[in-house]
């Protein structure tokens, strides 16, 4: 066989990519053309910036893992993937489409419907300061990390139903995406698009996801303001360190404690009847342990934008923070592991008014509203 | 001139090599490892046990910081060695879990001198100077991390949650609107509760593990009548079913801490 009109070509397509290349820069995306083509992605460059996420001490520390460094570069390709039907396998949906932003990255749903309409278990839980959770995340804490956790809801049937080879070939074939891998991670050509690439890229984004002003951080970290009378008798309900066991008060605190409003650990709320530790419809934590009385347990979410994430609990069943104050209230359901701290109380209309007006005080505006936590497209 | 500084060279290369090397005191491991127990019983989660007053109890949580470890030479000086400076325990196990209950927890120290020791020296709770960060100080994994009251600054030094047959109908109520549950949170500088506990220790090349053993049971014995209503000597857990250190409660809290030393075994 004569090799060299093959040859001649692929020679002529390689300059005019090159010639391409020139004359639009650097940044311009490129008709991908064969995909099969080696080393195609060294004509863009791999410069990858450095990116120092911004917050204040008091946040603590952020885990960022060695081999996942934050760059610009990463991060914005992580916020395309993350806006992007791309990951669904009938580009309709994307992680943003349950994790939108103005309603501070969850989707105002019970539970959430995945591209064939068929409801998930459970609700979307807001990505606030995910970058803080250090102990197991979704509500089960299936998830170890956010590189781990970003690759489950493409594959997931209630999901984005897709399979991650398929995305991957996907990604390769577009026209821009081959080039945000190159500059993120280096990669040479096309072949290297790998979905640990595509998570990496997605946790690093969700790391930049942080809240630290909200009108309690305001107040708390000093800045001046102060709460109001109402706000403040709320913020007395909440916490519980003036109150004595022989008081009757929510000591919300006990599992949304801390800077985050989220205790680093699992509570059974007293949301379900249940006889036995068999008898948990959603086992949560036990489903990840195997350990029975961890049936039944969730991770507490951060109460921060909590008036902007309705509905409530991990399956969504409160509408409204008053009903989540009245089921508390009662004492809850019983069951053989629910928290000793559940016990009920009773508020009047008015200190019921001023509980929430406390939790209104963690709403963060300026999150919902970031610029660079919005949709690229 | 060359001649001296090669002079030089070689004389500061002779002191150098002649030098006296600090000899090397051989070092040992030694284990400690914490497990419950309620009066003798390997202590489970979720089980049946018998109050004091003979009324059933069972806890679904037991945790506790530990500080300052340190072991304390036989010699004349009594000097310390510090095992460990900050430790959380938690022996909340279930009985699906009852060979990790019998494990324990255990913490492996290196690098300690050989010799004779003639006691250990443990803090119960978070020493002062610990106690006055935050979790956010810490990286993922610190034992500090977890367990912190921002309105007090404190640590919850113990926890111990569970429920109890209150009302005596030979039932145990666990939520809801007649939940029998208890919930003893102790915590701050006042309730710290350091003990010295005497015991001769010679550790030699390879130790055995240091079994350090809490009877829960005694966690509840009563040092102040005010809160032993029964007469018993232990706690009036159906009248006081906890504390979260409060004014008013605190000593219950500081009962529980103190307490601590006395449930304590070291084998």
């Amino acid at each position: 066989m004569n090799k060299f009109p093959s040859l001649l070509i692929t020679g002529i397509s390689i300059l005019l990519l090159l010639l391409t290349a020139v004359a639009c820069g650097d940044k311009e995306p490129i008709d991908p053309g064969p995909i099969d083509l080696p080393n195609d992605l060294l004509q863009f460059p791999y410069e990858p910036e450095t990116h120092t996420v911004d917050y204040p001490d008091w946040l603590g520390e952020m885990e960022i893992p060695e081999d996942n460094p934050m760059t610009v570069q990463g991060i914005e390709l992580g916020r395309r993937l993350f806006f992007d039907p791309i990951l669904s396998a009938d580009s309709t949906m994307s992680c943003s489409s349950c994790h939108n932003p103005t309603q501070s990255f969850t989707d105002g749903l019970a539970t959430s419907p995945g591209i064939d309409g068929n409801l998930g278990r459970r609700s979307a839980m807001s990505l606030i300061n995910i970058a803080f959770v250090n102990n197991g995340l979704n509500w089960n804490g299936s998830s170890q990390t956010l590189e781990e956790q970003a690759l489950e809801p493409v594959t997931n049937e209630v999901e984005l139903h897709e399979t991650w080879p398929n995305v991957i070939s996907k990604l390769q074939r577009h026209e821009s995406y081959p080039q945000y891998f190159r500059e993120a991670f280096g990669i040479s050509d096309r072949d290297e698009m790998t979905k640990e690439l595509a998570a990496k890229a997605i946790a690093q984004f969700e790391r930049t996801l942080i809240s630290y002003n909200s009108r309690y951080d305001q107040i708390r970290y000093g800045t001046g303001i102060f709460f109001e009378d109402n706000e403040f008798n709320g913020r007395d309900l909440f916490f519980f360190e003036q109150a004595t066991v022989f008081d009757e008060h929510p000591g919300c605190s006990h599992c949304h404690g801390g800077v985050q409003f989220a205790e680093p650990d699992f509570f059974n709320n007293g949301l379900t009847e249940a006889a036995t530790f068999a008898d948990f419809p959603d086992k949560g934590l036990g489903e990840v342990t195997n350990v029975p009385s961890d049936n039944g347990l969730f991770r507490p979410p951060s109460l921060r934008n909590i008036a902007l994430t309705a509905p409530y609990m991990h399956d969504g069943r409160f509408a409204t923070l008053e009903e989540v104050i009245d089921h508390y209230s009662s004492g809850g359901h019983p069951s053989p592991n629910v928290s000793a701290n559940i016990r009920p109380f009773t508020l009047s209309p008015q200190e019921r008014d001023d509980l929430i007006a406390f939790l209104h005080t963690l709403t963060d505006t300026s999150f919902i509203n970031n610029p660079a936590f919005q949709s690229p497209f | 001139m060359k001649y001296l500084t090669l002079l030089l060279l070689a004389s500061v290369l002779f002191i150098m090599g002649c030098e006296d090397k600090p000899d090397e005191q051989p070092v040992t491991s030694l284990d400690l490892t914490w497990t419950a127990n309620y009066d003798g019983e390997t202590f489970l989660t979720f089980k049946d046990y018998t109050y004091a007053d003979g009324r059933k109890i069972q806890f679904n949580n037991l945790n506790f910081f530990v500080s300052d470890i340190a072991l304390i030479s036989a010699d004349a000086n009594n000097a310390q060695t510090e095992l460990v400076e900050i430790d959380y325990v938690d022996l909340s196990f279930d009985e699906t879990r009852t060979s990790e209950a019998e494990q324990g927890k255990t913490v492996s120290i290196q690098d300690l001198p050989l010799g004779e020791y003639s006691g250990i020296k443990i803090g119960f709770g978070v020493q002062a100077d610990l106690n006055r960060s935050k979790p956010t100080d810490y990286g993922n994994g610190h034992p500090l991390t977890r367990n912190f009251w921002d309105g007090w600054s404190s640590y919850i030094f113990s926890m111990i949650e569970g429920a109890a047959d209150m009302d005596n109908d030979g039932n145990i109520v666990t939520g809801g609107a007649d939940t029998e549950s208890f919930t003893y949170h102790s915590g701050t500088d006042e309730v710290y509760n350091e003990v010295t506990v005497s015991k001769a220790i010679n550790l030699v090349d390879t130790n055995a593990p240091l079994q350090l053993k809490i009877n829960v049971a005694e966690l509840f014995r009563n040092s102040n009548i005010e809160f032993d209503t029964n007469g018993d000597g232990y706690l009036d857990i159906e009248n006081f079913p906890g504390t979260h250190s409060a004014s008013g409660e605190m000593t219950i809290a500081k009962t529980i801490m103190e307490n601590f030393g006395r449930a304590l075994t070291i084998e």
